[in-house]
């Protein structure tokens, strides 16, 4: 026997009660466990994709659209720019690298992108299996894209025009699979990686003549730009969108204007949950409270058999406590679940939801929980103390 | 056992209520007379520590109770004084071997299911053990009451009209049971009530006025 046993016991013997504000406090946790989660997830991987990566030069447009599109893979490009004009800014003094994307196709809806191997190093990708390609329509896929598709090294693949499944096949010039990448939870996980020339290849006969060298098409759709000094930060996104007909956009200023976006939403959602936490412990409260009336007997039995005041206080305490801890356990269990449940059946698809990782704002979460227990506790614990035992002993 | 010197205890501005100077030895037994609010009840919780007088004091077993601080009085009440309370007041949450296990864990003594078992037992109890209070009558409530009151080995065994509410097979069986049992621990018994058929089965009897 003891205290903790005691306030199980008496948590159990209402279990309607007890188990409507075990739900509520949970599911106000589970709320913003989950929004946690994503939040951070978002971030991390809206970050981790664009380190490296201090600009982005593409066509004119909206440029959110040109983020998305050329960094996170998940919009539609703004268009496509000269590979001349992009040449000539990777010469730019204020340039220190800078890598081609060129984008049109996809293979079961997983882009396939021209570019140049050094998009592999910007991401520290590593091969699991063959080789880089070496030259036109060789391919290396991305892990998550392997694994999809189920293509193997050395078969060959059809790609799709446009950037959704289910465009018309390029039957006539296929792809090979020379490598595919390690799983390294980035983007590359789930693109297609190829040479420029590949997509030029496939796509001679949209070229425009201008861009003709050769007969062969020189087009891009952005270039991703590394600065050699800070001082360009200012001055080359400026000079590119008011000398040129390029767009430049900074992927670190439009993740931050994408997630504040986000951020009203979930902020929305966070109120919810504050909400029903509120709720949860009024309604802690208010059971606590009113079973005290049917427990007062219990209360006086028990400074009668030697319990001081301030065990009976502690007993109370520890009802909202034990009440509340089972609440933030299950709460972290469900919004843990959702989170793996959501990402396994793809409804966040890039990001990859995860629920089996624990965040240090989880801690604070739990603790919350705990205030919680403790506050709606608080009130009867004291009533608890103040029981004038021989007033109810000696009643009839 | 006990002995109260010039006691009062003052209910509010006005009310008051004046106890006698009385004494029982060790092992003494004694039933407590007087009209409904002479004070007898009031009596069983002073000396049970649960009420503090205005004036005068209560000795126990040569401890004056006053000069404990609360805590340590709430300890001597749990392992020196077993109190009936007019209904047993069992924890529903608990089964009766549990309600006896609090006892001990409440008097900050040492757990011992055996020894709650052994008390069950030589009251005839022990095949209620594992009863929920919601499963016994009355009577068989107030009997696992003085089990528990039995239990830590009391000085001082204190009940509050044990017999209401019972008919007279009860209330022998009942104070069949405190008696014997007081008189085999050898602790001292002091019965409050204002049952006739209690009054009878005591020599020594208190008797308090009505309130002043």
């Amino acid at each position: 026997m003891n205290l903790f046993l005691l306030a199980r016991r008496q948590l159990l013997a209402r279990p309607l009660h007890s188990a409507l504000n075990l739900l509520l406090l949970a599911l106000g946790i589970a709320t913003i466990s989950l929004l946690l989660l994503f939040s951070r997830q978002l971030e991390d991987k809206l970050l981790h994709t664009a380190a490296g990566i201090d600009l982005v030069v593409g066509a004119k447009g909206s440029p959110l659209q040109l983020i998305l599109s050329s960094v996170y893979h998940a919009d539609i490009p703004t268009g496509n720019i000269a590979k001349a004009e992009a040449d000539k800014l990777a010469r730019h003094p204020l340039v220190a690298s800078s890598i081609p994307l060129a984008l049109g196709d996809n293979l079961q809806g997983f882009r396939i992108v021209g570019t140049t191997p050094d998009y592999l190093q910007l991401y520290g990708a590593k091969l699991a299996q063959g080789r880089p390609w070496q030259v036109s329509m060789e391919a290396v896929l991305g892990a998550k894209v392997a694994q999809r598709s189920g293509l193997k090294l050395g078969e060959e693949f059809a790609s799709s025009h446009g950037l959704a499944a289910g465009g018309p096949l390029h039957d006539d010039n296929r792809y090979q699979v020379v490598g595919i990448l390690a799983p390294s939870g980035s983007i590359l996980d789930e693109l297609v990686l190829t040479d420029l020339q590949s997509v030029w290849d496939m796509h001679e006969h949209h070229a425009s003549e201008d861009d003709a060298e050769d007969g062969k098409p020189r087009d891009i759709t952005a270039l991703l730009i590394r600065y050699k000094t800070p001082l360009a930060i200012l001055a080359l996104p400026r000079q590119i969108n008011a000398e040129t007909a390029l767009q430049a956009a900074s992927p670190a200023m439009e993740a931050m204007r994408l997630l504040n976006i986000l951020g009203f939403g979930l902020d929305a959602l966070r109120a919810f949950a504050a909400v029903l936490i509120f709720s949860a412990a009024l309604s802690l409260f208010v059971a606590l409270y009113g079973n005290l009336r049917e427990r007062r007997y219990d209360l006086a039995v028990m400074r009668l058999l030697g319990s001081s005041r301030w065990r009976l206080f502690a007993s109370v305490l520890l009802e909202g406590l034990l009440l509340a801890a089972a609440g933030a356990a299950l709460g972290l269990l469900l919004g843990h679940g959702a989170a793996e449940a959501i990402g396994r059946a793809g409804l966040t698809p890039g990001l990859n939801l995860t629920g089996l990782i624990w965040l240090k704002e989880e801690a604070a979460l739990l603790l919350l929980a705990l205030l919680v227990g403790v506050l709606a506790a608080l009130l009867p614990a004291i009533h608890a103390w103040r029981t004038d035992i021989a007033a109810l002993l000696s009643e009839r | 056992m006990f002995r109260l010197h010039a006691l009062r205890y003052r209910y509010g501005q006005t009310a008051e209520l004046r106890f006698p100077d009385w004494s029982l030895q060790q092992g003494e037994q004694a039933v407590l007379r007087g009209p409904s609010g002479s004070g007898k009840s009031t009596l069983l919780s002073l000396l049970a520590g649960l009420l503090q007088p205005q004036q005068g004091d209560i000795w126990l077993a040569e401890q004056a109770l006053a000069a404990l601080p609360p805590a340590q009085r709430d300890a001597w009440r749990g392992r020196h004084i077993g109190f009936i309370p007019q209904r047993a007041h069992l924890l529903a949450s608990l089964n009766v071997l549990e309600n006896l296990q609090l006892a001990q864990y409440l008097a900050r003594l040492p757990q011992d299911a055996a020894q709650c078992q052994r008390v069950l037992a030589s009251l005839g109890l022990i095949e209620l053990a594992g009863r929920r209070p919601q499963q016994l009558s009355q009577g068989q409530a107030q009997r696992v009451a003085i089990a528990r009151a039995l239990l830590n080995h009391p000085k001082l065994l204190l009940a509050d009209e044990p017999s209401a509410s019972l008919d007279d097979a009860n209330t022998t069986a009942v104070l069949d049971l405190l008696q014997g049992a007081a008189q085999q621990a050898g602790a001292t018994l002091l019965i409050a009530s204002h049952d006739a058929r209690v009054h009878a089965r005591f020599d020594r009897q208190f008797l308090l006025e009505a309130r002043v």
